[in-house]
């Protein structure tokens, strides 16, 4: 791709401009106090009665850092965002796959995956808690009734299983946004492709690889980066979920980040800790699109 | 390119001086009677709270705006709020934020305002240490209170051979044993999540008569051979399976079901859940009584209660102290007149002793407890444990929790578990001074 | 699609199909169930499917403000009417129909922009917009309500309309640039060699191409709109349907099944919307197909 130089003075540049000013205002000027409040306030004592700050460096970076619990809740936090991630991307393309397909009721079919998302985060936690429910649970119930569990089964409660299964309300409504998304880039494959493959003898998993997962790329990555950070920043579903528990099995960043900044009223090291997961976000997300360009290259 | 880096810059420089400036200029609130009192309660009743202010705004020709936040987001909510300089008269607070409130100036003194001796005489003796700052000052007036008594089902003890309330923690484990083994799948309820782990903490202890804190706040439980006795019990409840499996993650409604559905004999929470059961049509609904004690030594139980604040910052503090008193206490009759809707409609307690006496109130609550039997309780075998309102204990809370679970879990001994907790409580006081 | 399936095919895609729904109502199907039912039947177990007592009380509750039976509650003094979930219905869709609506117009623009002028502003924008989503909301929030009170909006739609257009545009923005890079150039250079301006082939050629892209990113930036709940609960009093909706989980009773009978009205329109824009989805294809 040639990089064009924008002469300052040309029209397109011009253009280029007003285009993106609206957005500008929207966002970052509305962003840029607040980002430099939060920067600020990271390495800052917040004082309650007056709300002032006073600077105190990197006190705040350090002491979260020498907490076991924050440490541990690094790890917490990076195994339930990859489970997050991996499941919701994996449903979303084999949810845009099914309903891209003709059948009878794909309509509803297309109308139903929207409903994950239109739940907010905290409804859903309490759902599925009372889905989960060891006592009366519908989902006990369904296994039980069908034959296929003896005993109900404490989900919430074996250690080993809780992580992933607090990952599962927030798989729900991602796996839905990720098939939108995807659905709709999938849609705006040419017919034509498809039928000159067909005339070439490519099977269905040739012409998958070949046609439908280049398309989707560009799409795929942006529903990475999406499901990688809802991954990470989860708060909502797990706290209404297990608190956090049992023990400390489920106490991701965003739960020892509210403890701080809201029950021990520590903001300054709240804050710090927000950055900490934000670079842990970044960091992963931008590793995951490292990756799939060179995929994305390499199908090309 | 230059020139638009230069404006960057200085944008970016103006910022931070803001920041440093502090959120001062947005604090005071143009002040002055006549602007309407504002009151800040959480999603209980909504409709009630609006009625009761509208009752005040009606007797002493106020005006009030009420605002509701949900309870589960209410301390980031309101907290924010109050960083963000809005206006505050009267709010709702959970008792173990009420002293750090008042300590950065978020919520008011009480005890200089008139007539605050006398509602601080009619608040029951035991109970008064719940609403003062360690040097006396009057920091809230009570919203509700309850004792957390232990409720359980007479006819199915009696099915499987059992005449009597379990007086030893012992005792009520066997019978867990055998209802366990006759099809009752959790015998024994309670609430054991991070958020609340603490009480139980506090109640399995005193109820065998020991010294969890002393009077300068240190831990002294961990000296009482009797403790490590109770977390050994307490460590098989759990492992032995006589409690509901989720019973580390579950919240209150999850355990009132299980009783009034009859998979429970054991419910220990706030004895206002006894209402619900007994009102709900449930299978076992009405055959849930309240027991007389915690079993143990003493029996003696926790006393909790949540808490109503006046602002730290309100420009008017003599009507909002008129509107405070009017919803905790009496209106300008004499009479109860919010607390008295809250007991009849919710089965809510206030510690005041002229409440109690209300002929009214003693039948409606006899209609669904024994109301003898809950006096008794609270009278004599119920108390207020001051530590839990010092602003190191949230942390403290926090982190013992975990411990606990741990403990539960069998993944530290009983031993262990006990030195850690004492330790964290000193570490956590001596940082907070 | 012309393309003959095999009946092992047919199987296996009904039978995808038959999960699917499963996986999508299962979870919600508890909320349907007990949004009918009394307390009474909350805890049975083996669970009823069917209410054995099926009522109307909860919707009777939250839709008119009635309330009726026992452990409930009425008011009490003043006589005022019980408050129902529609002012909060209500403003949810106004806000989420202006946000799209205004994330559509200003989103599209600056990901045309992103995505035709590879300028270095465009470049430092796009990052930044991507980047300002993982920023600590917890430490943001405070100079967020500073700035809203500075311009009198907190508690009025406003505040949620300013605040969810910040939050979504960065997504809109991403998600629409993906979609103008698709949209192969050709077509606009075309048109300008036939002396079309540049914003004029914006508007004739690549939006029509375009449209199933929008209405994705519409439909999203709503859903994400409807169920937004941190800024609704500190900006303002439950003007929106989460927060209502989180406060039926109370400390002092259980009101599962009222929550149950809000959350069902709260997905209605969400889903009437995608039942109407998933048709428009394949009208947008078949008439305005992609030029081969």
């Amino acid at each position: 791709m040639i990089r064009k130089k924008y002469d300052i003075l040309s029209s397109d540049y011009r253009v280029s401009v007003y285009f993106v000013i609206p957005a500008i205002i929207s966002v970052l000027a509305f962003l840029l106090f607040p980002f430099v409040y939060t920067v600020v306030l990271s390495l800052s004592k917040f004082n309650l009665r007056d709300q002032s700050l006073s600077f105190i460096g990197l006190d705040n970076y350090i002491s979260i850092f020498s907490s076991k619990a924050f440490i541990h809740s690094i790890s917490i936090t990076v195994v339930f965002a990859l489970y997050v991630l991996i499941c919701s991307t994996a449903f979303g393309v084999l949810f845009a796959l099914l309903l891209n397909q003709d059948f009878i009721g794909r309509g509803f079919a297309r109308a139903i995956l929207i409903i994950p998302w239109a739940i907010p985060w905290v409804v859903i936690g309490i759902m599925w808690k009372w889905m989960l429910n060891a006592q009366f649970g519908l989902l006990n119930g369904l296994l039980y009734q069908l034959g296929l569990i003896k005993e109900y089964i404490p989900f919430l409660a074996k250690e080993r299983w809780v992580l992933f299964i607090s990952a599962l309300p927030a798989v729900w409504r991602q796996a839905s946004f990720s098939g939108i998304l995807l659905l709709a880039s999938i849609q705006t494959i040419p017919d034509a492709l498809y039928e000159s493959a067909m005339i070439d003898g490519a099977g269905t998993l040739r012409k998958f690889i070949s046609i439908t997962l280049p398309w989707m790329m560009p799409t795929l990555i942006v529903v990475l980066m999406f499901n990688t950070l809802y991954g990470f920043m989860q708060f909502d579903t797990v706290f209404m979920l297990t608190k956090g528990g049992p023990g400390d099995a489920t106490e991701v960043i965003a739960i020892n980040m509210y403890r701080k900044a809201f029950e021990s009223l520590k903001l300054g090291e709240g804050a710090a800790i927000g950055y900490v997961l934000s670079m842990l976000c970044l960091t992963f997300g931008l590793v995951f699109i490292r990756i799939l360009r060179k995929v994305e290259d390499i199908t090309k | 390119m230059f020139k638009k880096g230069i404006v960057l810059v200085v944008f970016l420089l103006m910022s931070i001086a803001l920041v440093f400036a502090g959120a001062e200029a947005e604090g005071t609130e143009a002040a002055g009677s006549g602007e309407p009192l504002e009151f800040y309660g959480w999603d209980f009743m909504p409709d009630q709270i609006k009625a009761y202010n509208n009752d005040f705004s009606v007797e002493n020709d106020e005006e009030v705006n009420v605002h509701i936040i949900p309870n589960v987001g209410y301390v980031p909510g309101l907290q924010t709020k109050m960083m963000g300089g809005v206006r505050m008269d009267v709010m709702y607070n959970f008792r173990w934020n009420q002293l750090r409130f008042y300590n950065v100036g978020w919520a008011k003194g009480l005890s200089d305002f008139d007539g605050a001796d006398e509602v601080l005489n009619d608040i029951v003796e035991s109970a008064r240490p719940a609403y003062q700052s360690p040097d006396g000052e009057l920091i809230s007036l009570p919203y509700f209170s309850a004792p957390f008594i232990l409720m359980y089902n007479p006819s199915l003890l009696k099915s499987i051979g059992y005449d009597n309330f379990p007086a030893t923690k012992q005792e009520m484990y066997e019978m867990c044993v055998d209802l366990k083994a006759n099809g009752v799948n959790s015998p024994y309820v309670a609430y054991w999540n991070k958020d609340f782990i603490d009480r139980y903490f506090f109640i399995y202890l005193i109820s065998e008569g020991i010294k969890v804190f002393d009077e300068n706040f240190n831990p002294t439980f961990q000296n009482d051979p009797a403790t490590k006795e109770v977390f050994t019990w307490w460590v098989n409840m759990y492992q032995e399976g006589l409690t509901t499996p989720t019973i580390l993650t579950d919240g209150p409604s999850e355990g009132a079901i299980s009783i009034q559905e009859g998979r429970s004999a054991f419910f220990n929470l706030h004895h206002y859940f006894l209402k619900g059961i007994q009102e709900s049509d449930a299978p076992e609904g009405k055959n849930v009584v309240i027991g007389p004690q915690i079993p143990g030594k003493t029996g003696t139980t926790l006393h909790i209660g949540e808490v109503l604040q006046m602002g730290g910052t309100t420009p008017d503090p003599e009507r909002a102290w008129e509107l405070l008193k009017f919803y905790s206490w009496k209106n300008a009759a004499g009479e109860y007149h919010v607390p008295r809707t809250w007991a009849l409609e919710a089965g809510l307690l206030v510690p005041y002793k002229g409440f109690f006496e209300s002929q009214e109130i003693q039948d409606s609550f006899k209609s669904w407890i024994d109301w003898d039997q809950l006096i008794e309780i609270i009278e004599d075998k119920s108390k207020i444990e001051p530590v839990r309102m010092q602003i190191w204990y949230p942390d403290w809370r926090t982190e013992s929790a975990n411990i606990l679970h741990n403990m539960l879990l069998d993944n530290i001994s009983v031993d262990d578990a006990i030195a850690e907790i004492a330790d964290l409580a000193k570490k956590n006081k001596s940082e907070a001074e | 699609m012309l393309r003959k399936k095999s009946p092992l095919g047919t199987v296996l895609l009904y039978l995808a199909f038959a999960l699917f729904v499963f996986w999508i109502i299962f979870p919600f199907l508890w909320v349907i169930i007990s949004s009918f039912m009394t307390i009474s039947e909350l805890g049975a177990v083996p669970p009823h499917w069917i209410p054995e007592r099926p009522t109307l009380a909860n919707y009777k509750s939250v839709l008119l403000g009635i309330y009726e039976g026992k452990n409930t509650y009425g008011t009490y003094g003043s006589g005022q009417k019980a408050e129902t979930i529609l002012p909060a219905l209500r403003n949810s869709f106004f806000i989420a129909v202006v946000v799209s609506f205004l994330n559509i117009l200003i989103g599209g623009l600056a990901a045309y922009s992103i995505s035709r002028f590879k300028t270095r502003l465009n470049r430092a924008l796009f990052y930044t917009m991507i980047t300002s989503r993982v920023l600590p909301p917890i430490g943001m929030i405070i100079p967020f309500f500073i700035i809203f009170r500075f311009l009198k909006v907190i508690n009025t739609p406003l505040v949620l309309i300013l605040s969810y257009n910040l939050l979504v545009l960065p997504m809109t923005i991403w998600l629409l640039k993906g979609y103008f890079d698709n949209v192969p150039v050709d077509l606009e250079e075309m048109a300008m060699v036939e002396g079309l301006t540049r914003f004029r082939s914006l508007i004739l050629i690549v939006i029509p191409v375009a449209i199933p892209g929008f209405i994705a990113v519409f439909i999203m930036s709503m859903m994400e709109c409807w169920s937004e709940f941190f800024f609704a609960l500190v900006m303002t009093d439950q003007l929106t349907l989460p927060p209502v909706l989180i406060g039926f989980e109370k400390m002092e009773q259980i009101q599962w099944n009222v929550m149950a009978a809000a959350t069902v009205i709260t997905i209605i329109p969400p889903v009437i919307v995608a039942l109407f824009m998933q048709k428009y989805i394949i009208k947008g294809l078949t008439a305005g197909a992609v030029k081969g």
